[in-house]
This record gives C-alpha cells, sequence and structure tokens, in this order.
C-alpha cells in the first residue's frame, strides 16, 4: 500500500472511531462531532507528517482552522448568554 | 493530481450531505453530527487528490525550470533562436536546434558547427527509453494519448493526418498546463512529441511548421527518408 493511502485510512478510521464513541456517549450536538474531527485531523497529520509530505494543505488547513474557531466561539457565546 | 481520491472525496461529501438532509428531516442530531465527520473525511481526501504531487516531482520541477531558462540563455547567444529549424535524429539520439539545414550524421551531443552554422544538439536519450515504456503497443493515435492525454495531462484530444506528404499531429482542447508548456522557447511538449514520433516511426523528425492558439496546438513534420531497424 502506498504511503499516502495507509495515512487516509487510518485518518479515516480514527474520525470514524471517535464519531462512533460519541454517538455510545450520547452526543447530540452536531458541532461536537465535527470540532473533534478537525481536532483528529490535526493531531493525526501532526504525528504522521505522510500526507503534508505528499499534498500541499495549507488553504485546507486554514479552512478547518476557522471553522473550529467559529464553533468554539459560538459555544462560548452560548455558554455566556 | 491523483483523480481517484478526488472521486472517492466527492462521492463521501455527497453520501454525507445526503445523510445530513436525512438527519434535518427526522431531527436527528446524531445523524446529522456523524454525516458532519464523514463530510471532513470526504473533503479532506478531495485536497489530498487535488493537490497531490510527489515529493521528488517538485523539486525535479524546479530543477527543469532552471535548466531551461540555461537552455534559452545558449540558443539565444548562438543567434539560433527565430528562424531556427528544430529535427530529432534517431540514431544520435539528440534535439537539434540549428539555424540551418545540417544532417543529422555531422551532429554530436553539444554545442557545435557545421559549414558555419552553429548549433545545439540537446540528449534526448533518457526521454527515448522512458516513452519506450509507454509506446510499446497500439497505432501513433493510441502511443500519442497514452503519453498527452494520460500521463503529461497537456489536452484532452489528438488528431493525426497527412498533409502535402508530411505528418500534422494536433493537440485538441489544451489543459492550462499544456499552454504553459507550449508557451516556453525549448517547448517540452513539442520535445516529447517529436520524440514519440521518431520512437514510432524509427525515423529522424523535423519540425516543419507549427501552430499555436488557445484551443490546440499543430504541428507539421517531415519524416527523414532512413527508417532504422
Amino acid at each position: 500500500m502506498a504511503k499516502i493511502d495507509r495515512g487516509v485510512v487510518l485518518l479515516t478510521l480514527f474520525i470514524m472511531l471517535f464519531s462512533i464513541l460519541l454517538v455510545i456517549l450520547d452526543e447530540s450536538r452536531p458541532d461536537a462531532y465535527l470540532s473533534v474531527s478537525i481536532l483528529l485531523y490535526f493531531i493525526y497529520t501532526a504525528i504522521d507528517s505522510t500526507i503534508k509530505r505528499y499534498v500541499n494543505t495549507k488553504f485546507l488547513d486554514i479552512g478547518l482552522v476557522l471553522i473550529f474557531i467559529a464553533i468554539v466561539a459560538f459555544r462560548v457565546i452560548d455558554i455566556l448568554r | 493530481m491523483e483523480s481517484r481520491y478526488v472521486i472517492v472525496g466527492l462521492i463521501i461529501i455527497v453520501l454525507a450531505a445526503s445523510f445530513m438532509v436525512y438527519g434535518v428531516i427526522v431531527l436527528s442530531d446524531r445523524i446529522v453530527g456523524v454525516a458532519l465527520s464523514v463530510s471532513t473525511i470526504g473533503i479532506v481526501i478531495t485536497v489530498i487528490g487535488i493537490n497531490y504531487s510527489e515529493p521528488a516531482e517538485n523539486m525535479l520541477r524546479e530543477y527543469s525550470v532552471d535548466l531551461e531558462k540555461f537552455m534559452t540563455k545558449i540558443i539565444e547567444d548562438m543567434g539560433i533562436i527565430g528562424g531556427h529549424k528544430i529535427k530529432l535524429c534517431y540514431v544520435q539520439k539528440a534535439l537539434l536546434y540549428s539555424d540551418g539545414d545540417i544532417p543529422c550524421s555531422n551532429v554530436i551531443v553539444g554545442i557545435g558547427m557545421v559549414s558555419r552554422a552553429p548549433y545545439i544538439a540537446i540528449p534526448v536519450e533518457g526521454m527515448l527509453s522512458i516513452l519506450q515504456q509507454f509506446t510499446d503497443l497500439g497505432n501513433l493515435v493510441d502511443k500519442l494519448k497514452k503519453v498527452f492525454v494520460d500521463i503529461l495531462a497537456v489536452c484532452r484530444g489528438i488528431t493525426v493526418s497527412t498533409e502535402d506528404e508530411m505528418t500534422v499531429v494536433e493537440l485538441v482542447d489544451l489543459t492550462n498546463r499544456g499552454i504553459n508548456y507550449i508557451r516556453t522557447p525549448i517547448n517540452p511538449v513539442r520535445l516529447y512529441l517529436i520524440t514519440t514520433l521518431a520512437l514510432h516511426y524509427s525515423r529522424d523528425i523535423e519540425v516543419v511548421e507549427e501552430a499555436m492558439t488557445y484551443e490546440s496546438y499543430k504541428i507539421k513534420v517531415r519524416l527523414g527518408d532512413t527508417i532504422y531497424g
């Protein structure tokens, strides 16, 4: 299996595993699933640089960070209200 | 670009979007949440497919850009640019740029002069061997499609015809990559094109005429008289 194939498969497995865990834990907030997926993407690509070695993910990273910031800001505002 | 990743990514995004819509309709936040996770995977895979390139390829591409600047300067300094002749010498395995008509038998790789006509002969041995593995089977159009549509992705269609006893090849529906390559003085598309023709016909190939529009690139070549075994 090519190195990048392995990286993509592992990332997919991690995200699906944690999504299933969230379902088991009865998590009902959709943004929680999205923010966990985004965090897992960054954690995985920080540990295993295979994907970044073959792909320029600059704009994807910026987009995901902005989405994550928006989710967190929305939740913080919700709590403060 | 890795098209299989793009296709898989887009399919995953579409499936995730369908589940998201379903989740909204049945008012299930968990389904929407899982669909969002799956769509994240789909977006990541699609981006990987669009931006994929081998690391060595990036480094070699920069090296070839620097080499091309060097070659262009050499050709300009020798006064060959402008009305120069371009010929691929099959036996000598060299691409010949010259001011006048120089027979291939007098040519050696490098810079030289024959009867006061300067020439520059670029080796194409590597290109011939790499094209050999891609073009072993099929007729000329199949070989050209394999190289220029499937591998180089510089165009989406190819036509081959005969005009005034010369072979005319037209690359139609050029991609942006193809247009950028063809515009350069060395023009690697022309280089690969005449090398592929030389391999197919086992003859020297001389470029007679070229024409480029935004949509297509047309080249007319004369085949050498001798067929090399």
